[in-house]
């Protein structure tokens, strides 16, 4: 009879630890923003970061050269 | 005798006129703690007003977005008198693509420059002034304004052209307003830079240090 009830004890310890692991893993990902939050439109990754760093990051990585690199193309159609 | 009487008159005065200083520093206190909280309650009431103004704005160039993109059938059955049906798709289609670099840099600039308002809120937040940073975010988001305008600009001009006699000269026209709008896209994004750089000397004092400028 003890011996059953130490069982089910040992069995409630491995849950409650599962689920904290669980819990732990969930919050590690929501706050890294590798989760992806569902929308209308399929998935989409959490708003980026607004820290120096990562703004500078993507404020570099802006490439604003041939935008209008189409223009010649219009140019040479109307051309014919 | 007189010395000691002198002392206790100092002393009795000194402990008369002490308590007037404490009450005129609370005083002083008080009154520069209401004047900071009223001045910050009007800045707030700014940056809401200019947020509500922006979201308008945002709202006004999504739909004529959407109507330009409704819009191409009406300019291909035009052009197509003049140069051929598939020249007049494919010259639709050329600028289709190019509009949609130049909407995908702009929504990119805003979506840097919201990034940078966040970091300045939580800056401000931590104790702060960042006036000259905001002013200079403000420079920015004009320029970016000033970018869509300009793109809708050449795509009435577009418009113009696929219903003008002369398709070919009508064109430089656009090509002109479209490579003033990739000029403005670059002083823009110099702007927001300009931002970036005023927020890294920012010497945060304690306060600042809570929240970090990463």
């Amino acid at each position: 009879m003890e011996d059953n009830k130490n069982k089910k004890l040992v069995w409630w310890v491995v849950i409650i630890v599962v689920i904290l692991i669980a819990a732990a893993f969930a919050v590690y990902y929501w706050q890294s923003g590798i989760y992806t939050l569902p929308t209308g439109q399929g998935t989409t990754l959490l708003p980026p970061s607004d820290t120096v760093t990562s703004i500078e990051a993507d404020l570099n990585a802006t490439n604003l050269n041939d935008l209008d690199k189409e223009l010649a193309d219009i140019d040479k159609e109307l051309a014919q | 005798m007189v010395k000691l009487r002198l002392t206790h008159v100092l002393v009795i005065g000194a402990m008369l006129v002490a308590p007037v200083f404490v009450l005129a520093d609370e005083v002083i206190d008080g009154r520069a703690l209401q004047l900071r909280q009223e001045f910050k309650l009007k800045q707030q009431a700014i940056q809401q007003e200019a947020k509500q103004n922006r979201e308008v704005l945002m709202q006004e160039f999504k739909a004529k977005r959407e109507t330009f993109k409704t819009d191409a059938q009406k300019r291909v059955d035009a052009l197509k008198k003049k140069v051929g049906e598939e020249r007049a798709k494919r010259i639709e289609q050329f600028f289709n693509q190019m509009v949609r670099k130049f909407e995908n840099a702009i929504d990119r600039l805003n979506n840097l420059a919201d990034r940078i308002e966040s970091r300045l809120t939580k800056t401000e937040a931590a104790g702060n002034d960042v006036s000259k940073q905001r002013d200079l975010l403000k420079v920015a988001r004009d320029k970016i304004t000033a970018v869509e305008t300009a793109l809708g600009d050449a795509k009435t001009q577009f418009g113009a052209t696929a219903l003008s006699e002369n398709p070919r000269t009508a064109f430089q026209k656009v090509k002109e307003l479209v490579k003033g709008v990739a000029q403005k896209a670059k002083d823009a994004h110099r702007a927001l830079v300009d931002v970036m750089n005023s927020i890294k000397g920012l010497r945060l004092g304690d306060k600042g240090t809570t929240t970090p400028s990463r």
